[in-house]
């Protein structure tokens, strides 16, 4: 008598996961960790996104908020178009000190050249970008908004304006009669941001763990 | 001589009234600015209604369909975890931060020492007589430890001469430097090496040609705890 009502209540305390989407995304993270690449695994329930090789965690960088963005018109879902994707955004090639040549018969300088070799600091990723867009394939957009304690005024602006770009060009896609990808957008304190922007290498794999 | 008796003032003529003169100019300047309006309403419209619908990523659901897992599934999960897990060295590996000029030696998950290093400048070296050009990163990725030697001897490499400013030699025993390593070396390929350092005080700067430098004592610990093969995550 007890049966049917244990299998029952076990059934209603199991969590409606989709276990389809966990197997794939297991595999597609295994077929990652076996190639010779850093790879980044993001969180499904927007948590955090972690740099990994060969399956060992080297850095993770923690997630304050994530969307995910649908196109409007269209009738646009929430699911994912897959779980494994490849990074086609060309990453912008960061500003490179010149190294100046010695003259010969110089003594030799053991104190490190002028303007190299400062330790790194913070300040010295102010460079590198807060707020950044990546492209994926198959066809996502990774949008990355570096903000210390929420949306800040430059968040705001950068937003408001990217809304309607994207808003633009998703209509401009449509009537080329091209597909619109979907959008995650994830909010993050600006030092990660910008130091998840420097882990970044061309043609990365970006797994979505489920 | 009789003065000029005073000229009668003309009669005034009727000219546009000041209030009609005005609607005559805002006439224009209002449709312009219906136009404007009418056009930024038009595109701000545009811009929302193409754009996205944002709710939050927990909402979300992977491609295929939901189901709770069955006891199948979910063993499958569970081999396809343990199975990635197993793709992580469980010997010996380096970890190399370049950002932070951070090195860690670790067996499985247990960091058995970390060391302050220096990698990469990420600086550029031109050669003015040639025009080749050399950039200085320390190559991230998945490397493995190649060889591994004492007493190194450091083939010097074109950009060495053009950096100091002397001529390429053109005999093979002028490149050759043995102190400039340190006392151990150990080889990721591609002539980059994880090895010592004259310059003791810039470790923890990015002042290297995209080697790993390392201080005397963390060199000799992970020389010494490192075998050849062992697995090098630079990050």
């Amino acid at each position: 008598m007890w049966r049917p009502l244990l299998l029952l209540l076990l059934l209603l305390a199991a969590p409606a996961t989709a276990s389809g989407g966990r197997t794939v995304s297991l595999e597609a993270e295994l077929e990652a960790a076996r190639g010779r690449e850093l790879y980044l695994l993001l969180d499904a329930r927007g948590r955090w996104v972690d740099l990994k090789a060969s399956g060992l965690l080297l850095r993770r960088f923690p997630v304050e908020s994530a969307l995910f963005g649908s196109p409007r018109l269209g009738g646009g879902d929430d699911v994912w178009p897959a779980l494994s994707f490849r990074l086609v955004s060309e990453l912008p090639e960061p500003e490179r000190p010149k190294i100046p040549i010695q003259a010969p018969g110089a003594p030799e300088d053991r104190s490190g050249q002028p303007g190299l070799g400062k330790p790194v600091t913070e300040a010295d990723l102010s460079g590198v970008p807060t707020h950044y867009r990546l492209r994926f394939e198959p066809a996502l957009d990774l949008s990355i908004l570096g903000e210390a304690g929420g949306e800040d005024l430059p968040g705001r602006l950068w937003r408001l304006r990217h809304r309607l770009m994207e808003g633009w060009a998703a209509l401009a896609h449509r009537l080329l009669a091209e597909p619109v990808p979907p959008r995650v957008v994830l909010v993050m304190r600006p030092e990660e941001a910008r130091r998840l922007f420097v882990a970044l290498s061309p043609g990365a794999r970006m797994v979505v763990r489920w | 001589m009789k003065e000029a008796a005073p000229l009668p003032a003309a009669p005034a003529t009727p000219g546009p009234a000041k209030g009609a003169f005005s609607a005559r100019r805002r006439l224009p300047l209002r449709a312009l600015l219906l136009v404007l309006g009418g056009t930024l309403a038009v595109a701000l419209l545009l811009g929302w209604a193409g754009g996205y619908s944002y709710r939050d990523l927990r909402e979300t659901a992977p491609p295929g369909p939901l189901s709770i897992p069955s006891r199948k599934e979910r063993r499958e999960i569970g081999r396809l975890e343990r199975r990635i897990a197993a793709q992580a060295p469980a010997g010996v590996h380096i970890v190399v931060d370049t950002l932070g000029n951070r090195l860690a030696l670790k067996k499985g998950d247990r960091v058995l020492r970390e060391a302050v290093c220096s990698t990469g400048t990420g600086g550029v070296l031109e050669d003015p007589a040639t025009g080749r050009r050399w950039v200085f990163d320390t190559p991230r990725g998945v490397h493995q430890v190649l060889a591994k030697k004492k007493d190194p001897v450091w083939n010097k490499p074109d950009w060495a001469f053009v950096e100091e400013g002397l001529p390429i030699p053109k005999d093979p025993r002028e490149r050759m430097d043995d102190y400039s390593l340190g006392d151990y070396a150990l080889s990721l390929g591609d002539g980059y090496l994880i090895h010592g350092t004259l310059y003791q005080r810039l470790l923890g700067r990015s002042v290297t040609h995209g080697c790993v430098r390392l201080g005397d004592a963390d060199l000799e610990a992970v020389y010494q705890a490192t075998p050849m093969g062992a697995w090098v995550f630079i990050y």
